[in-house]
Parts: C-alpha cells; structure tokens; sequence
C-alpha cells in the first residue's frame, strides 16, 4: 500500500528514537522524517526494526477510543516550538519551556490503515484533547505489526495551526509568512510503546520534553530539496570511452530518462542516460533497451 | 546544505534576549532591524544546542506510503 516513491529522493533528515526498553514489552523504534511545501509541514514515521523488534502491538480499534485515552496505545505525539523559543527568556523572566508546546499533535499507529486516530492541543500541554487546528490535516497508516512496517504519514496545514495557536506563539506572530526555506522549528516527539509506561522522548525523562536547547532538541528546517550528488577526487581518469576506472570511486550516481515522450518511446522503449560514477554500466546505457 | 544555511544556522544559535539584556544601551530595535534585513523577517529563533534536521521541500501524496 501506498505510494513509495515521494519520500525516498528526498534530502530530508531522519531523526531517531525508540522506547529504551520501558514497559514490559520490550522496545518500540522509529525513524521521523519531515517535508513542507508552503501549504503543509508533513511527517512521516516509520517502525525500525534496525536495533529492536517490538513484541506486542497495542493499537487502538477506532478514532473514539484513540481519542479518549491515546497514551494507552501505540502512538506518537510531537511538540511543536512554533517560534523556536523554547530555553529562551520571555518578557517576565521566565524560561520558555519545551512542555508548554505551542502545538501538539498526536497520531496513531494501526495495523489496519485507519486515516482519522488524531488529536491536538493548542497552546499548551493542558488544553483539552480535539481536532483544533486540524480541519484539513491528513493522516494515513501503512504496513502492519506483523510485518513491522507500520507507518504514519501526516500533512498538517501550517494555515490551520495558525488558526488557533495566539499570535505571540507564532514566529513573527503569523506562521504562514514565515514558511520559506531556512524557517525553524522545535519538534520533540513523544512515543508511547502500548501505553504511558513505555513512552519516550528523546533523552532520559519519559516524562518531559527536551529543553528546546540541548543535545537531545530536534530543531526542523525547511530546506530546498536540491539533491547533493558526490564527486569523488581522482587524478587517474582516462577519457578513453573505458568506464571501468570509475567502478572504484565513491561518486554518487545521477538518473534519469525521457519518460517515454516522443513518439519511440514508452516505458518498455526508453533511453536511460547515466552520468556514470562508480558503476561500470547502466542498464541500457547509450542504446535503446 | 549551503553556505546560506550554514550561515542562518549559526546566527540563529545567539540568544536573543541574554545579549540584549548585558548590552546596556543595545536596544532590541537594533537586533530587530537587523535580523529583519538580513533574513527578510523570517522566523529564525534561538536553536542552541539543538539537532538541526532538514525538511525537505516537496509536496507529499499522505496516503500511507514512503
């Protein structure tokens, strides 16, 4: 299920985490990736199986009962530091912290591809538990426990978060302004492995978000998705028609065709061009396959 | 990463409020303007100690899939 193609070019980041062994059943882990364009911010979370393999899933049956009680299943819940202030000094002295989020979105995971187990909160951690500022927010699941391949993808509207979050907890007092490439934000994810015994920030306290400003913060920035592709240095290149002196090198590999246009082409007829690097052949290189 | 996000990144770990509050006469007018020239206003606010993770720009079907 689902299209497995959108993130997988992406220069995006990956941030790790896992339950570190809380609860009873072992340890959950996850892989977060982040994209945006100017209408969504959208994550992805995917179960690894990398280091550990999670014992017992506990997902929950439908939106009503993730709703009621989120931290009795498998999910994942991220606070979101809009202006990025978190460990700075506000106008009464106080330190802004991380746990009074300016947003906090929750998702759950299910075996069944279930596309509604969300909630939020909006201005702090206290505020009741509704779709405030998700009205046009998507969720969908993939993979199953089974198979350990479960999967949560998200696009949130930065204009609905910014419909609800106060002015003073948006960078320069309206989000949607600020979305171009270099913007940052907090994003501290809160995963919880069956229920609250198992969940995890990043760090060592289950309990509370990182400070904003320490080794275990995650900021996310928006970035161009100009790919960077490697050049490896050699001083011994033949420009002689012969690829193999470039099998060795750590170059990275640039693809692409013609996507079938023209009139003799389509995708059993093509014409693959590779800017070779540290393969020796590229299927169909330099002749129709 | 580029050089221009490189140089938003380091920028973007100054305290704001500590430097304005030890410099006795610096007024945050004087920050503002120049933040607000060098990055359009842009919200680039403290990172500190934090991880920088890259958000990729592309529009993403959220069908399940990755």
């Amino acid at each position: 299920m689902g299209d497995t193609s959108d993130w997988a070019k992406l220069p995006s980041g990956v941030v790790t985490m896992d339950t570190k062994g809380r609860g009873s059943n072992g340890t959950l882990a996850v892989d977060i990736k982040y994209a945006w364009d100017y209408t969504n911010v959208y994550i992805l979370v995917m179960e690894s199986t990398n280091q550990v393999v999670a014992q017992v899933a506990q997902e929950a049956p439908d939106v009503t009962a993730y709703q009621a009680i989120p931290w009795t299943f498998d999910t994942i819940g991220f606070w979101l530091d809009l202006n990025n202030n978190a460990g700075s000094t506000n106008e009464t002295g106080d330190v802004v912290v991380e746990n009074n989020a300016d947003f906090q979105p929750w998702f759950g995971f299910s075996s069944t591809a279930q596309t509604d187990l969300m909630f939020a909160r909006v201005n702090d951690s206290t505020t009741p538990m509704d779709l405030a500022g998700l009205p046009n927010a998507r969720v969908a699941t993939g993979g199953t426990f089974a198979g350990h391949d479960r999967r949560i993808e998200v696009a949130l509207a930065w204009a609905d978060m910014a419909s609800v979050v106060e002015a003073g907890r948006q960078p320069g007092g309206d989000l949607p302004t600020a979305i171009m490439p270099g913007y940052t934000f907090g994003s501290e994810p809160l995963l919880v492995y069956n229920d609250f015994n198992a969940q995890a920030f990043i760090g060592d306290d289950p309990g509370n978000p990182p400070s904003g400003v320490d080794a275990n913060s995650r900021d996310i920035r928006l970035v161009e998705s100009v790919k960077v592709v490697d050049a490896a240095f050699s001083s011994e290149i033949k420009v002689d028609g012969d690829s193999r002196d470039w099998a060795n090198f750590q170059s990275g590999v640039v693809t692409m065709d013609t996507q079938g246009r023209g009139t003799n082409g389509n995708t059993s007829d093509r014409y693959p061009v590779c800017l070779e690097s540290n393969k020796s052949l590229c299927a169909g290189e330099g002749k129709h396959q | 990463m580029t050089p221009h996000h490189r140089n938003i990144n380091v920028l973007s770990k100054i305290p704001f409020n500590t430097c304005g509050l030890r410099v006795p006469g610096f007024s945050l007018a004087a920050f503002t303007l120049f933040f607000g020239i060098a990055f359009g206003g842009a919200a680039l606010a403290q990172t500190g100690g934090a991880k920088v993770v890259d958000a990729a720009y592309h529009e993403i079907m959220v069908d399940g899939g990755y």
